[in-house]
């Protein structure tokens, strides 16, 4: 005798699952209308979603435990400056790849320290460490810019498979499968997803919100490295300011998949579906050369209604009918 | 008993003061590179040359703040309303209609913050980021890939005439806003109310008290000053591009946190903000003496921001211990 | 039966308050031990240091014979020991599965070295579990959809699912309702009978004498006394909890009732209230019983203006009356005192003047700029007239102790100069002390010519402070009591 199950309505048209079909519909409009269905569309296409996927993974998690990080785009361009500068130097892919991730890794743990050991509020003192980075760009070497990239760099981004699947997207699918294992399994994330729902309750059970925030910006800068050089071998040029501004694409994505901003919920693969669909749109306004002037606005009125549906979603009244047999059978005498 | 509430006056004081001491440290420090300051008061107000628009948006952004709510779009409504403006006066050589819809644009585009932020349970923090990227986006349509940098002769009155020949008259209008603002906050129902919204909003609520009007007004009178911000940033920079406020945002709220507000709402003071403004302005221009550009300047702007907000923080937690 | 779990010669000081002075008690093996004291008396510190979130200045704690240290909440899981609060501490945006094992998940090793969930051992364990309780619910259910006392059950279970055999109820019925009440009485039994020893918390003094073996009472941080409950009555263990025999507990007066002040007439909400009609006088105090979810609420929050109604009138002094929204039923003087009092109704971190003001504020400003001087006599009469302990207006209201926090919030109702009072369990979560201040207080009022609408799951208050009373039952009201027909088997009948 179950108590409360999810009408089998709601079940059908959950998000994830209505995002999935808005994704499948764009791309067969897309197909029709513009030169997605080709070799060259799909590769760039493909490749937009290899670096966002792992952005918007890593802002996913953060966004969970109630925080935000405003300065993933800069530090996005730290790690790749990072590595391409390593890889000017004729470092091969094994070593600019840890290079781009402990860089990440590095920035993000300093934003974690800032949030944790000094409880500030994680979006000002992000949004005060976008101009720090931006201050480290002009310290850098040749401000912040890396030319005449090599093979060595260059090949990672340039591979492409069967003409339209490129290398990147292959790993970034990889390591995002294993996201989402890490996300069912790991008796970590229950406690990422308890500080951000209830810090208060999660310390009674025994939990270190300190700890698992902090470990949270490593995972983050861990995959912003990661996106880095997912997004910058495909270049052949690096600019550590290009980055400038990507967070909010990447919070897009989490936004429109599902994830609360307040923290305590969220599916990774809502932001899957996020970031394929975003991607589809900028490869469409790319295509009728409505890029440079409207994907800003577009993007801002995704967010507005993406966030306005999530509230419809949150409606009905609580259900209380526990069933007790017991009392039936027992009784208490008062 | 009585000491903790007296206990907490001498804890802003002592901010407050610090915040003091770091602007006349900082006129000192940039005084001693060039020999300017105590003679040439024309030189002061030199200071606030181009931290004026940042000055106007921290007002009514320290009131948001303190309901812990959040404007990230300023920067993007100041762009779009001058947009506007040199649009239309490109188009109709008519001031005043060009004025008329400038306003007008900064007005609508805080009163769409305003109205869904009130209506609805969207974060602030998201719809203003939204927003902060619709309103550039429309900037930049409206734009395409001009520059609008026709305006008519005197425009530039509020930069450059000054009442005495001293005083900037865009001064001058911010001191009249923030002391407008001040009296607002400290003084007036709504101030109270205001503050009581960032602590607990619920019983603002259960005290009758009208919060979503307060919330709309709020988010429209910073959009309306956006647009007059607008006035500002053109009237020493004619040149009306979609993407001039950008680092605005985070000058305004850096601003207004450094002057003692708290983002989570609850404390906070106009005091505090103009003084936070003033040092911005003067880190600036004395940055800029020295031959250090504007990187530089979002740099160290960055590190005292988050320096403040750490020293803050810890004053905050000392203070909760004593309790 | 030994004991399982002792205190002795506890010590516990914060700045300025020593909390516990030589506290001590001793919980057998499978008995219910209820814990009753007023509110400040030192209960929550107690279990605080019983399950480690504080530790004790001085004394022992003995747990299965043996002395140990506990060093924080976690320890007191492994230890067997778990608390059930009142504001139910769990996830809301979880599923009642993660709900009940996070933090101590069965894991097995994926892969040969990666600690990965047991999600097949978590459910049946889980099952298991409830089934222990006699319950059967949807593991995969989001908390945020469940009900108070569903929440209860799970943090019950979760308890469980820690091998907890020492558990401490913390004002577990504060939120349910009757029938709720008796599931968990039934599931407390289960308990005992599976040698669980409980720790009972509650003001709900009835309560004790049904579910609990034996009492302890404390008092101002000390030790008073132990019995078994079926030695004592409920007026011992009053003078035990007050030092003094408290011989009106509900002190209501005779007041001569006037016109009526209040007619709703066949008002209808969809869906929530059906047809409900009732008359309050001036003068008069009507309660209005039934179980919760019955529409009380509801009613209330229709006659204060914060929902609407579809259909049917309400007379205010003889004229109809349509209120678009809560100020408008202020501006009428129609006050409403929500149950959630110190979250809804008190900025904390504001001063008493503040505080009290803020619904009059308008009224104290000129021009929209305040009166402060206005707003400091208006703060002191009410401090007077309420007895708020504090040294003057000015004192951040967060310091106050709990008893007059609650006056403050009747003084923030009162300064509205109110007509008509809506009282929404007004005494829920007070100690007996405070309780007949409370009540005290409303017959007061009621004399100086204020009526009251009380809104109550105490039928011992509604008996003791009602001139009449409704009875509500799911959505409508199905029955009216004079004074002299009041008894406690009458509502039963007519709100079950």
């Amino acid at each position: 005798m179950a108590i409360y199950k999810k009408s089998i309505v709601s079940r059908i048209f959950s998000r994830e699952n209505v995002l999935g079909l808005i994704v499948l519909a764009f791309f067969i409009v897309l197909s029709i209308f513009t030169n997605f269905n080709t070799d060259a569309g799909l590769t760039s296409y493909f490749k937009e979603a290899a670096y966002l996927l792992m952005a918007s993974a890593a802002l996913t998690l953060i966004i969970i435990t109630g925080n935000i990080d405003i300065s993933a785009g800069t530090l996005m361009g730290m790690c790749g400056y990072a590595a391409a500068y390593v890889a000017k130097l004729g470092a091969p892919f094994y070593l600019f790849i840890p290079v781009a991730i402990l860089t990440g890794v590095i920035f993000a743990g300093i934003n974690g320290i800032i949030v944790t050991k000094f409880k500030v509020p994680s979006l000002v003192a992000t949004l005060a460490m976008v101009n720090v980075h931006l201050g480290i760009y002009t310290l850098l070497p040749s401000g912040g810019w890396v030319e005449n990239l090599q093979e060595n760099f260059t090949d990672l981004g340039g591979t492409v498979y069967f003409g339209f699947i490129p290398l990147i997207l292959i790993i970034s699918i990889i390591v995002f499968i294993g996201i989402m294992f890490f996300m069912k399994y790991s008796p970590f994330i229950k406690k990422v997803y308890a500080v951000g729902g209830n810090k208060d309750a999660a310390v009674l059970v025994g939990v270190n919100p300190d700890k698992v925030v902090m470990i949270t910006f490593l995972i983050e800068g861990l995959l912003i490295g990661l996106a880095s050089i997912f997004f910058y071998t495909t270049k052949h040029i690096v600019q550590a300011n290009s980055t400038f501004g990507m967070e909010m694409t990447f919070i897009t994505a989490v936004v429109v998949g599902g994830t609360s901003i307040a923290g305590g919920s969220g599916k990774i693969m809502g932001t899957a579906f996020g970031v394929l669909l975003l991607a589809m749109i900028k490869r469409a306004m790319i295509f009728f050369q409505l890029q440079d002037y409207y994907s800003y606005a577009v993007q801002g009125i995704i967010i507005i209604v993406a966030v306005l549906i999530t509230f419809v979603e949150f409606g009905g009244k609580k259900k209380d009918n526990v069933s007790f047999e017991a009392i039936k059978e027992d009784k208490v005498n008062g | 008993m009585a000491e903790k509430t007296i206990n907490k006056k001498k804890f802003k004081f002592t901010y407050q003061m610090g915040l003091f001491v770091f602007l006349a440290a900082l006129i000192l420090f940039f005084g001693g590179m060039e020999d300017w300051i105590i003679t040439k008061p024309k030189v002061l107000f030199g200071l606030t040359e181009n931290i004026m628009e940042i000055g106007l948006m921290a007002l009514p952004m320290t009131l948001i703040i303190i309901t812990s709510g959040i404007d990230l779009s300023v920067g993007s409504n100041m762009a779009l309303s001058a947009v506007v403006l040199g649009a239309v006066y490109g188009a109709t050589q008519n001031f005043g209609l060009a004025l008329a819809c400038c306003l007008l644009t900064g007005i609508l585009a805080g009163a769409l913050n305003g109205l869904l932020i009130a209506k609805t349970k969207i974060a602030p923090l998201v719809m203003t980021l939204a927003t902060m990227s619709l309103y550039l986006g429309i900037a930049k349509i409206i734009s395409g890939t001009r520059i609008f940098s026709d305006f008519p002769d005197g425009f530039t009155f509020l930069q450059t005439s000054k009442l005495f020949g001293v005083v900037p008259y865009q001064f001058l209008l911010f001191i009249v806003l923030a002391i407008i603002f001040w009296l607002f906050l400290e003084k007036s129902s709504i101030g109270r109310y205001i503050r009581g919204l960032g602590l607990n909003e619920d019983a603002v609520k259960y005290s009758g008290v009208k919060i979503a009007s307060i919330k709309f007004s709020l988010y429209t009178v910073s959009g309306f000053i956006c647009a007059i911000a607008s006035l500002v940033y053109l009237s020493h920079l004619p040149a009306a591009k979609p993407d001039m406020g950008n680092n605005l945002n985070l000058q305004a709220i850096t601003a207004v946190v450094l002057g003692g507000t708290s983002i989570m709402g609850g404390i906070g003071n106009m005091t505090g903000t103009i003084l936070g403004v003033l040092i911005i302005g003067v880190l600036r221009k004395g940055l800029q003496l020295i031959g250090l550009g504007g990187d530089i300047y979002s740099f160290i702007l960055g590190l005292v921001l988050v320096i403040c907000l750490i020293g803050f923080s810890v004053f905050e937690n000392r203070k909760k211990l004593e309790l | 039966m030994s004991s399982i779990l002792e205190l002795r010669n506890i010590d516990k000081s914060f700045p300025g308050v020593k909390a516990l002075d030589d506290m001590k008690i001793v919980l057998e093996e499978g008995e219910v031990h209820a814990v009753v004291g007023e509110n400040g008396a030192g209960k929550s510190t107690l279990m605080k240091i019983i399950t480690g979130v504080f530790h004790s200045d001085k004394g022992d704690i003995i747990l299965r014979g043996k002395k140990i240290k506990m060093k924080n909440p976690n320890e007191a899981f492994s230890k067997g020991i778990a608390i059930i609060y009142q504001e139910t501490s769990l996830f809301t945006d979880m599923t009642v599965l993660d709900n009940m094992f996070l933090g101590h998940e069965p894991t097995k090793k994926a892969m040969g070295f990666i600690k990965a969930i047991d999600y097949k051992t978590m459910r049946k364990r889980a099952t298991e579990t409830f089934a222990k309780l006699g319950m059967e619910i949807d593991l995969d259910a989001y908390v945020r959809d469940l009900g108070v006392a569903t929440k209860q059950m799970i943090e019950i279970a979760k308890a469980l699912t820690y091998d907890a055999d020492i558990l401490i109820l913390d004002e577990p019925t504060a939120a349910l309702t009757n029938k709720e009440v008796n599931a968990l009485f039934v599931i407390i039994n289960r308990l005992r009978e599976e040698n669980v020893s409980m720790l009972y918390i509650s003001h709900r003094i009835e309560e004790v004498f049904v579910i609990a073996d034996r009492v302890t009472v404390i008092r101002d941080g000390q030790y008073v006394e132990t019995a078994v409950t079926t030695d004592v009555d409920t007026s011992q263990l009053i003078s035990w909890m007050v030092g003094r025999t408290l011989d009106n507990l509900y002190p209501k007066t005779d007041v001569e009732i006037g016109d009526p002040v209040l007619e709703v007439e066949n008002i209808t909400q969809h869906g929530i209230i059906n047809n409900m009609s009732l008359t309050l006088n001036k003068g008069e105090i009507v309660g209005i019983a039934g179980l919760a979810g019955s529409g009380r609420t509801e009613l209330a929050h229709a006659l204060v203006g914060f929902t609407k109604i579809d259909s049917g009138t309400v007379k205010l002094d003889g004229e109809l009356m349509k209120l678009k929204s809560y100020s408008d039923a202020l501006a009428k003087g129609i006050v409403y005192i929500s149950e959630d009092r110190k979250e809804k109704g008190l900025i904390v971190d504001m001063n008493l003047r503040e505080n009290i003001s803020m619904p009059i504020l308008k009224k104290l400003s000129k021009m929209s700029f305040i009166d402060t001087s206005k707003e400091t006599e208006t703060a002191d009469e009410y401090i007077g007239k309420l007895s708020i302990k504090t040294p003057n207006c000015e004192f951040v209201v967060n310091n106050l102790s709990g008893g007059n926090q609650q006056k403050v919030s009747v003084a923030k109702a009162l300064a509205n100069l109110p007509k008509i009072l809506i009282l929404d369990e007004p005494t829920r979560g007070v100690d007996v002390g405070s309780k007949s201040e409370i009540h005290r207080i409303m017959s007061k009022l009621a004399s100086e010519g204020l009526s009251i609408i009380m809104i109550s799951s105490d039928l011992p208050e509604i008996i003791g402070m009602s001139d009449r009373v409704y009875i509500t039952k799911l959505g409508q009201i199905v029955g009216e009591l004079d004074r002299k027909e009041i008894d406690q088997e009458e509502i039963l009948k007519l709100a079950l």
